[in-house]
């Protein structure tokens, strides 16, 4: 045997042959002192001594192997099989580079959106805290807050965040960035601690003491130079001074991206038929309700008491809508949720994908142990045990596994920032994708696992024959390798099976995504910039002076050419967030249970032409005009799943209803919208005039001839004209707002896809692999039967249709596990069965082209044997 | 001087008492190998010889078994030599075959009786 001896080994070598030298030194110097001459005693030494390789090497014998001495060995040697076969080994490890670092980018994000805690203390006492609404968690008026905070015995902490943009001017340019109104004790219950400065105090709310203000730290990087005396110094937020009070953490960005945390005014600006003073406000929804929980307290106990807390309000003021139901819900359970199904799918995906991966390099091994197979008898004959043999092969394995573990960790390394997509908006803030010891550690034991599985059918086939049979076995080989080949085409057909399910779901995903490309949103995106504005309250206090301004930058848009049509609203339809409102409707009496009507409608305010603007069809009564004026009766247009829901079956026109206080008259009734999603049915969707209720944030439309990118950037000069206080921002075009909106879809078709492409070149390779060997084994027996005057194209025919065999079981095998991974797959498809014919079709189609294209080489080979060749090679 | 008796005329060491005798040479302080291999040699009046190729695995494999250990020593010859001694689970493995070599020497003794008397007819 050459083995290279490890390195220990050869050190522990050179000390034994150091040792025998001292031997013979020693044995010379007492001779000599006993009076023989040097050659003498070095002749008489040295005989005395006997054979000195034979006492080294008996010597040696008896060091042994140590466990770890054989694994070294092992390891050495595998690597030099490895070596030896290059392209094998390129192949093999490439193959599993790509099924581990697809699992370990994936499970990367599992892991940070699903797994790891958010970057806030103790996070599994933090919770959201809200009515039930639509089966989520809705959003708290700022009276019932108030309430809740008071009078719940469950909560260590509670605060109320509602998210702001905020103009902030230094200098010259103003910039919109983003804020969060936030109750003082919002720093003590997510338990973040600024690195300069303080929280809020407990008193800082309300006028006069609310103009404070802490910063992140990014901002306080890019603006403030990160300057520690940065406290105490004075930012124009709105047009109006704020203090510096702290500087929060590095990294804490909660939540919505804030960059500015400001108390709460509890002066939002009024609006139609909402109580002057913010704190009485039960109408409005717009705090979301972040609380700790105290300790020893569940879950459930939680949810009883806010419910009856709730309960209490509704009793107490029937203009209320705080209904009974109320959610107590973990805060980061909340914020990743939706995305779980998707995340969990394209876990379960990428381990199809290593499956297919593991499974074609155990066929590769396989392949290449029919040309091993006769060194492994010879050794099996020699003397070496089978479970030595297993584990050199296994070894193999090993080091192959951990070699493409190693690359998959840096092909998953350049992926994970492309897969921050798959992270849900609300949480991206929160999670940092980094490759942290846990996913290396889940790397390595995929690696390991992976190279089990792989490695063990390889190494069970190893020693499966007796070691004779299997020398006469590697000899000849016309019948040889039966068990072989059945264990590959097992292979094969796990692998197209596998193939066949994510190809599926690939298709059934896309099929998916332009099925929800195609819906019709409700307006048409086409031809239309948006752009919004937030006026900020120092100047725009009065309601006049908003709704002038709207007027006067409606008018300058106008100007514009190219302009066709110009309108604002509150709110672009699919951008994120809503807005809601209670209502009651004349005529309907209502108890204490039913203080409102059930459904909360969402609420928009828009200019007179808005409708003409976006292209929604006016179904009934008129669209708003110039008249619909502050000063004039309050109206509302309802959208048709309003109307049905309000007054089925009878015409809204001229009925009325109600916020908390005054009368709204129905004018009109519009086409639905979809606003949320394009997944999701239009919800009941009402319309002010901005007139009669100027908010404070605005997007402008603008229907244009051109395209619309060409006079987006006149439209934005226009509306800045205006003000030129004002930041103009998110300048989008329709069409980019419903793309946005399907961009989540889109990528998870599109990963999935990738995913699926990924395994099907492999399931290709691998069943070219299996017939090429089945071809390379049979050469003789095909010699034959061609001397024997076999035709040509019924060999060909024969090779293929063994190949579509294999890959028909595959087929039916992986139509069963679809059908198992239905419902799994169910709640992310839109408008597609989980077992869509023309998908399923189309798949199969794929799969049996690939599979006759993988045939084809082999099948050629067979058809062209020379009868003397082959038999001549035997 | 005294001539060594001829190699023809000493004793090869019995398999398994190697360890022992080895173990009992240890006792009186570390040596290296060919300190013991000529201590055992003299111990027993020059008539027991250890060959190399028996004394080098012995003490290897009563190293791995932690009865001896190794250290390297410069001797009073400036050569570097691997000096042996003994542990302390080496000195109660020398209690315990010493036990044991005189259970068996007894029982070989008292099998084999007394010597027979010569001049019988």
């Amino acid at each position: 045997m050459s083995l290279r001896r490890p390195l220990f080994r050869r050190r522990r070598e050179r000390e034994l042959e150091e040792e025998i030298r001292g031997h013979l030194a020693e044995a010379v110097r007492e001779r000599m002192e006993r009076g023989e001459t040097r050659a003498a005693a070095e002749s008489a030494a040295r005989r005395e001594l006997g054979n000195e390789l034979l006492v080294r090497e008996v010597t040696r014998d008896t060091w042994g192997w140590g466990l770890l001495d054989e694994l070294v060995q092992d390891a050495s040697y595998a690597l030099r099989v490895l070596r030896r076969n290059r392209g094998f080994s390129a192949v093999a490890v490439l193959t599993l580079a790509l099924g581990i670092g697809a699992n370990v980018a994936i499970f990367d994000v599992v892991h940070a959106v699903l797994l790891r805690p958010l970057p806030l203390p103790d996070d599994e006492r933090l919770v959201i805290v809200g009515p039930e609404w639509r089966g989520s968690i809705g959003s708290v008026a700022p009276a019932d807050f108030l309430d809740l905070r008071a009078q719940n015995r469950v909560f260590a902490g509670m605060t109320a965040v509602c998210a702001v943009t905020l103009n902030l001017r230094e200098g010259e340019q103003p910039e919109r960035r983003q804020g969060v109104v936030v109750t003082p004790e919002f720093f003590d219950v997510v338990g973040v601690r600024p690195r300069l400065g303080r929280g809020f105090l407990p008193q800082e709310h309300g006028s006069g003491r609310d103009h404070v203000v802490v910063i992140s730290d990014s901002l306080w990087r890019a603006r403030l130079g990160a300057s520690p005396d940065v406290l105490g110094r004075q930012l124009l937020l709105n047009d109006e001074p704020y203090t510096v009070v702290g500087v929060a953490p590095p990294g804490f960005r909660f939540p919505e991206a804030a960059e500015l945390w400001v108390p709460p005014r509890f002066a939002v600006p009024h609006r139609i038929g909402e109580p002057k003073d913010p704190s009485q406000n039960r109408g409005s929804h717009y705090f979301d309700t972040y609380a700790r929980l105290r300790p020893n307290v569940s879950y459930r106990e939680a949810q009883a008491n806010v419910s009856v807390i709730m309960a209490r309000i509704a009793q107490a003021d029937p203009t209320a809508d705080a209904r009974g139901g109320a959610l107590v819900r973990n805060l980061r359970e909340y914020l990743v949720g939706e995305s779980r199904r998707a995340l969990l799918v394209m876990l379960g995906a990428v381990a199809l994908v290593l499956l297919v991966a593991c499974a074609n390099v155990a066929s590769l091994l396989l392949a290449r142990g029919a040309a091993r197979q006769r060194e492994l008898a010879l050794r099996t004959a020699l003397g070496a045990s089978r479970g030595r043999v297993v584990r050199l092969v296994l070894t193999e394995s090993l080091v192959l596994g951990l070699l493409g573990g190693v690359l998959g960790v840096a092909i998953a390394g350049a992926g994970v920032p492309l897969l921050v997509r798959l992270v849900p908006a609300s949480a991206q803030n929160l999670v940092r994708l980094q490759l942290d010891p846990v996913v290396l550690l889940f790397a390595l034991a995929v690696a390991l696992v992976t190279a089990v599985i792989f490695g063990l059918s390889p190494a069970l086939v190893a020693v499966a024959g007796r070691g004779t049979a299997a020398l006469h076995d590697a000899a000849r080989s016309s019948t040889a390798g039966r068990s072989r080949r059945g264990f590959q085409r097992l292979l094969v057909t796990g692998e197209t099976a596998l193939a066949l399910m994510l190809l599926a779901g690939a298709g059934l995903l896309v099929k998916s995504f332009l099925r929800m490309r195609a819906v019709d949103p409700g307006f048409q995106p086409a031809s239309v910039v948006s752009m919004s504005v937030n006026l900020p309250l120092a100047a725009y206090l009065e309601p006049a002076r908003r709704t002038a301004y709207a007027r006067e930058a409606l008018a300058s848009i106008e100007r514009v050419p190219g302009v066709a049509a110009a309108a604002l609203v509150t709110r672009v339809p699919l951008r994120p967030g809503s807005s809601s409102r209670g209502v009651t409707v004349e005529g309907r009496s209502y108890t204490p249970e039913q203080p409102v009507e059930k459904v909360i409608p969402n609420y928009v305010a828009v200019s007179p032409g808005y409708f003409r603007t976006l292209g929604i069809t006016v179904l009934a009564g008129r669209e708003f005009t110039g008249d619909d004026s502050a000063e004039r009766p309050q109206v509302v247009i309802v959208s048709a799943a309003a109307a049905e829901t309000f007054w089925p079956g009878e015409s809204p026109l001229g009925r009325r209803l109600s916020f908390s206080e005054g009368m709204l008259e129905v004018v009109g009734v519009v086409a639905d919208v979809r606003t949320a999603s394009l997944a999701q049915r239009p919800l009941p969707l009402l319309y002010a005039p901005y007139a009669q209720d100027p908010w404070t944030f605005m997007s402008f439309v603008a229907r244009t001839v051109p395209a619309p990118e060409s006079v987006s950037g006149e439209v934005r000069r226009a509306i800045q004209g205006v003000d030129k206080s004002l930041p103009v921002t998110g300048v989008r075009t329709l069409e980019q707002v419903v793309t946005e909106s399907l961009a989540p879809r889109q990528f998870q078709a599109g990963l999935t896809s990738a995913f699926a492409a990924l395994s099907l070149v492999l399931a290709m390779m691998g069943i070219y692999g299996v017939m090429s060997y089945a071809v390379a084994q049979r050469t003789r027996e095909i010699g034959i039967r061609a001397a024997l005057g076999a035709e040509p194209g019924r060999l060909f025919r024969e090779v293929v249709s063994e190949g579509l065999r294999v890959v028909g079981l595959g087929t039916l095998l992986g139509l069963a596990g679809a059908f198992a991974a239905r419902s799994a797959l169910a709640s992310l498809l839109f408008e597609v069965s989980p077992f869509d014919p023309l998908t399923f079709t189309l798949v199969l189609l794929l799969l049996v082209v690939v599979a006759v294209c993988a045939c084809l080489v082999p099948a050629r080979r067979a058809m062209r044997v020379d009868p003397v060749v082959a038999l001549r090679t035997e | 001087m005294a001539k060594p008796p001829a190699y023809r005329n000493r004793i090869e060491v019995l398999q398994g008492t190697l360890d022992l005798i080895v173990l009992q040479t240890l006792q009186w302080g570390p040596r290296h190998g060919y300190g013991i291999a000529r201590a055992i040699q003299a111990g027993s009046g020059e008539l027991l010889k250890v060959d190399t190729g028996s004394l080098y695995p012995a003490l290897h494999r009563l190293e791995r078994q932690g009865w001896i250990a190794a250290d390297w020593k410069t001797s009073e010859n400036k050569q570097h030599v691997r000096v042996y001694r003994l542990t302390a689970s080496g000195k109660r493995q020398l209690v315990a075959q010493r036990s044991w070599w005189e259970q068996l020497s007894g029982a070989i003794a008292s099998i084999l009786g007394p010597l027979p008397e010569r001049g019988e007819p």
